[in-house]
Protein backbone atom coordinates (compact mmCIF):
# COMPACT_ATOMS: atom_id res chain seq x y z
CA UNK A 1 0.00 0.00 0.00
CA UNK A 2 2.93 2.59 0.89
CA UNK A 3 4.66 1.84 -2.24
CA UNK A 4 1.58 2.34 -4.28
CA UNK A 5 0.85 5.46 -3.01
CA UNK A 6 4.44 6.52 -3.74
CA UNK A 7 4.03 5.28 -7.31
CA UNK A 8 1.59 7.37 -7.76
CA UNK A 9 3.06 10.35 -5.89
CA UNK A 10 5.91 9.87 -7.85
CA UNK A 11 3.76 9.53 -11.33
CA UNK A 12 1.87 12.69 -10.56
CA UNK A 13 5.06 14.66 -9.89
CA UNK A 14 6.26 13.49 -13.42
CA UNK A 15 3.30 13.79 -15.26
CA UNK A 16 2.96 17.78 -13.73
CA UNK A 17 6.46 18.27 -14.46
CA UNK A 18 6.11 16.84 -18.25
CA UNK A 19 3.05 18.86 -18.96
CA UNK A 20 4.66 22.40 -17.08
CA UNK A 21 7.81 21.44 -19.81
CA UNK A 22 5.49 21.19 -22.59
CA UNK A 23 3.51 24.38 -21.63
CA UNK A 24 6.38 26.38 -21.56
CA UNK A 25 7.86 24.98 -24.66
CA UNK A 26 4.76 25.96 -26.30
CA UNK A 27 4.62 29.78 -24.93
CA UNK A 28 8.14 29.96 -27.29
CA UNK A 29 7.23 27.96 -29.77
CA UNK A 30 4.95 30.02 -30.62
CA UNK A 31 7.45 33.02 -31.20
CA UNK A 32 9.90 31.28 -32.81
CA UNK A 33 10.16 31.93 -37.16
CA UNK A 34 9.26 28.98 -39.50
CA UNK A 35 13.26 27.81 -39.95
CA UNK A 36 13.46 28.13 -36.51
CA UNK A 37 10.50 25.34 -35.86
CA UNK A 38 11.94 23.00 -38.27
CA UNK A 39 15.50 23.22 -36.59
CA UNK A 40 14.11 22.62 -32.77
CA UNK A 41 11.91 19.99 -34.88
CA UNK A 42 15.37 18.23 -35.96
CA UNK A 43 17.33 18.80 -32.88
CA UNK A 44 14.19 17.15 -30.54
CA UNK A 45 14.22 14.16 -32.87
CA UNK A 46 17.95 14.44 -32.72
CA UNK A 47 18.05 14.55 -29.06
CA UNK A 48 15.16 12.00 -28.34
CA UNK A 49 17.07 9.39 -31.07
CA UNK A 50 20.50 9.84 -29.48
CA UNK A 51 18.85 9.33 -26.03
CA UNK A 52 17.11 5.75 -27.16
CA UNK A 53 20.61 4.90 -28.02
CA UNK A 54 21.92 5.75 -25.20
CA UNK A 55 19.56 3.41 -22.84
CA UNK A 56 19.45 0.74 -26.00
CA UNK A 57 23.75 0.56 -25.01
CA UNK A 58 22.69 0.51 -21.87
CA UNK A 59 20.94 -2.26 -21.74
CA UNK A 60 17.25 -0.87 -20.49
CA UNK B 1 32.92 11.33 -22.82
CA UNK B 2 34.21 7.85 -24.95
CA UNK B 3 32.24 5.75 -23.02
CA UNK B 4 28.37 7.82 -23.59
CA UNK B 5 28.97 9.60 -27.18
CA UNK B 6 24.94 9.48 -27.73
CA UNK B 7 24.06 11.05 -24.09
CA UNK B 8 26.73 14.05 -25.18
CA UNK B 9 24.74 14.76 -28.32
CA UNK B 10 21.33 14.13 -27.21
CA UNK B 11 22.81 17.07 -24.40
CA UNK B 12 24.32 18.63 -27.72
CA UNK B 13 20.75 18.60 -29.03
CA UNK B 14 19.15 19.62 -25.72
CA UNK B 15 21.46 23.08 -25.91
CA UNK B 16 21.01 23.20 -29.29
CA UNK B 17 17.21 23.68 -28.76
CA UNK B 18 18.31 26.64 -26.12
CA UNK B 19 20.56 28.48 -28.36
CA UNK B 20 17.78 28.73 -31.04
CA UNK B 21 14.98 29.67 -28.71
CA UNK B 22 17.69 32.38 -27.52
CA UNK B 23 18.76 33.38 -30.95
CA UNK B 24 15.85 33.11 -33.02
CA UNK B 25 13.90 35.13 -30.45
CA UNK B 26 16.44 37.91 -30.99
CA UNK B 27 16.88 38.21 -34.68
CA UNK B 28 13.98 40.04 -36.24
CA UNK B 29 12.74 43.32 -37.41
CA UNK B 30 10.90 45.04 -33.99
CA UNK B 31 9.32 48.63 -33.13
CA UNK B 32 8.89 50.54 -29.90
CA UNK B 33 6.48 53.21 -30.04
CA UNK B 34 6.61 56.22 -27.59
CA UNK B 35 3.72 58.85 -27.32
CA UNK B 36 3.77 61.83 -25.45
CA UNK B 37 1.22 63.67 -24.22
CA UNK B 38 1.30 66.53 -21.64
CA UNK B 39 3.67 65.17 -19.02
CA UNK B 40 2.24 61.62 -19.71
CA UNK B 41 5.04 59.34 -21.53
CA UNK B 42 3.97 56.02 -23.02
CA UNK B 43 5.91 53.30 -24.98
CA UNK B 44 4.43 50.66 -26.53
CA UNK B 45 7.05 47.60 -26.46
CA UNK B 46 7.56 44.79 -29.40
CA UNK B 47 6.05 42.62 -27.49
CA UNK B 48 2.62 44.29 -27.10
CA UNK B 49 1.44 43.00 -30.52
CA UNK B 50 2.34 39.48 -29.78
CA UNK B 51 0.43 39.48 -25.71
CA UNK B 52 -2.69 41.46 -26.38
CA UNK B 53 -4.98 42.08 -28.62
CA UNK B 54 -6.02 45.25 -27.66
CA UNK B 55 -4.74 48.70 -29.51
CA UNK B 56 -3.03 51.21 -27.29
CA UNK B 57 -4.89 54.31 -26.18
CA UNK B 58 -3.74 57.92 -25.12
CA UNK B 59 -5.90 60.82 -23.92
CA UNK B 60 -5.35 64.46 -25.23
CA UNK B 61 -7.36 67.63 -24.33
CA UNK B 62 -9.13 69.03 -27.35
CA UNK B 63 -7.11 72.14 -28.52
CA UNK B 64 -4.82 72.24 -25.71
CA UNK B 65 -2.37 69.49 -25.76
CA UNK B 66 0.13 67.68 -28.49
CA UNK B 67 1.01 64.33 -28.60
CA UNK B 68 4.94 64.06 -29.96
CA UNK B 69 5.16 60.17 -31.52
CA UNK B 70 8.48 58.70 -31.89
CA UNK B 71 8.66 55.06 -33.78
CA UNK B 72 11.88 53.51 -33.60
CA UNK B 73 12.49 50.22 -35.73
CA UNK B 74 15.21 47.96 -34.65
CA UNK B 75 16.81 45.40 -37.87
CA UNK B 76 18.29 42.87 -36.00
CA UNK B 77 18.63 40.50 -39.10
CA UNK B 78 21.69 40.30 -41.01
CA UNK B 79 20.30 41.72 -44.17
CA UNK B 80 19.33 45.37 -44.83
CA UNK B 81 15.65 46.65 -44.39
CA UNK B 82 14.51 48.39 -46.74
CA UNK B 83 10.84 50.08 -46.21
CA UNK B 84 8.27 53.34 -46.14
CA UNK B 85 7.50 54.23 -42.79
CA UNK B 86 4.12 55.94 -42.74
CA UNK B 87 1.81 57.34 -40.27
CA UNK B 88 -1.77 58.93 -40.61
CA UNK B 89 -4.91 59.46 -38.73
CA UNK B 90 -8.38 57.77 -39.44
CA UNK B 91 -11.70 58.22 -37.98
CA UNK B 92 -14.13 55.60 -39.10
CA UNK B 93 -12.07 54.25 -41.27
CA UNK B 94 -11.76 57.32 -43.35
CA UNK B 95 -7.89 58.52 -44.13
CA UNK B 96 -7.98 62.34 -42.61
CA UNK B 97 -5.05 63.05 -42.81
CA UNK B 98 -1.23 62.08 -43.14
CA UNK B 99 1.52 63.42 -40.50
CA UNK B 100 4.82 61.11 -41.78
CA UNK B 101 5.92 59.21 -44.99
CA UNK B 102 9.31 58.44 -45.29
CA UNK B 103 11.55 55.98 -47.39
CA UNK B 104 14.29 54.66 -44.69
CA UNK B 105 16.63 51.89 -45.19
CA UNK B 106 18.19 50.27 -42.35
CA UNK B 107 21.29 48.36 -41.93
CA UNK B 108 21.89 45.26 -40.24
CA UNK B 109 21.73 45.24 -36.60
CA UNK B 110 21.18 48.92 -36.48
CA UNK B 111 18.37 50.82 -35.47
CA UNK B 112 16.47 54.21 -36.86
CA UNK B 113 13.85 56.68 -35.23
CA UNK B 114 11.47 58.69 -36.68
CA UNK B 115 9.22 61.52 -35.12
CA UNK B 116 6.07 63.23 -35.79
CA UNK B 117 3.76 65.38 -33.88
CA UNK B 118 -0.83 65.22 -33.73
CA UNK B 119 -1.90 68.71 -32.93
CA UNK B 120 -5.94 69.11 -33.12
CA UNK B 121 -5.11 71.81 -35.03
CA UNK B 122 -4.59 69.94 -38.00
CA UNK B 123 -8.06 67.78 -37.61
CA UNK B 124 -9.73 70.93 -36.18
CA UNK B 125 -8.58 72.75 -39.86
CA UNK B 126 -10.61 69.69 -41.54
CA UNK B 127 -13.42 70.15 -39.64
CA UNK B 128 -13.49 67.37 -36.95
CA UNK B 129 -14.06 68.04 -33.31
CA UNK B 130 -13.34 66.26 -30.10
CA UNK B 131 -13.60 61.96 -29.96
CA UNK B 132 -11.43 59.21 -30.86
CA UNK B 133 -8.97 58.78 -33.37
CA UNK B 134 -6.59 55.99 -35.03
CA UNK B 135 -3.25 57.05 -35.48
CA UNK B 136 -2.09 53.92 -38.02
CA UNK B 137 1.55 53.45 -38.38
CA UNK B 138 2.45 51.43 -41.28
CA UNK B 139 5.44 49.62 -42.53
CA UNK B 140 6.43 46.92 -45.35
CA UNK B 141 3.74 44.39 -44.30
CA UNK B 142 3.08 45.53 -40.87
CA UNK B 143 0.40 47.95 -39.26
CA UNK B 144 0.27 49.19 -35.99
CA UNK B 145 -2.52 51.09 -34.26
CA UNK B 146 -2.97 53.63 -31.42
CA UNK B 147 -6.18 55.38 -30.17
CA UNK B 148 -5.93 58.51 -29.30
CA UNK B 149 -8.92 59.99 -27.38
CA UNK B 150 -9.36 63.83 -27.67
CA UNK B 151 -11.25 65.04 -24.83
CA UNK B 152 -12.62 68.69 -23.54
CA UNK B 153 -12.22 69.07 -19.66
CA UNK B 154 -15.52 69.06 -17.94
CA UNK B 155 -16.30 72.75 -16.27
CA UNK B 156 -16.06 72.46 -12.38
CA UNK B 157 -19.33 71.35 -11.07
CA UNK B 158 -19.74 74.08 -8.63
CA UNK B 159 -19.30 78.12 -9.35
CA UNK B 160 -15.57 78.88 -9.21
CA UNK B 161 -16.46 82.20 -6.79
CA UNK B 162 -19.11 82.12 -4.69
CA UNK B 163 -19.74 85.66 -3.37
CA UNK B 164 -20.02 86.16 0.16
CA UNK B 165 -22.74 86.85 1.93
CA UNK B 166 -23.65 90.45 3.12
CA UNK B 167 -22.05 91.53 6.57
CA UNK B 168 -24.91 91.20 9.53
CA UNK B 169 -25.46 94.42 11.11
Amino acid sequence: MEKMRTYILYGSGIVLCIAGIAYLAAEYVKYLSEPGKLICLLLVVGMFSFLGKYFDEKGW
Amino acid sequence: MRRNPFLYLALACFIGLIAIFVFDGYLGIYDTISITAGEREQTVAPDHWYRYRYNPSVGVVWGEERVFFSYEVDNRQFSGYVTTIQASVWKENEKVVDLFSEDKTIEPFDKIKVEWILDSEQLQTRGFSEGEYTVKIERKGVERKIIVGYHVPAPPPYPEKVPLPPPER
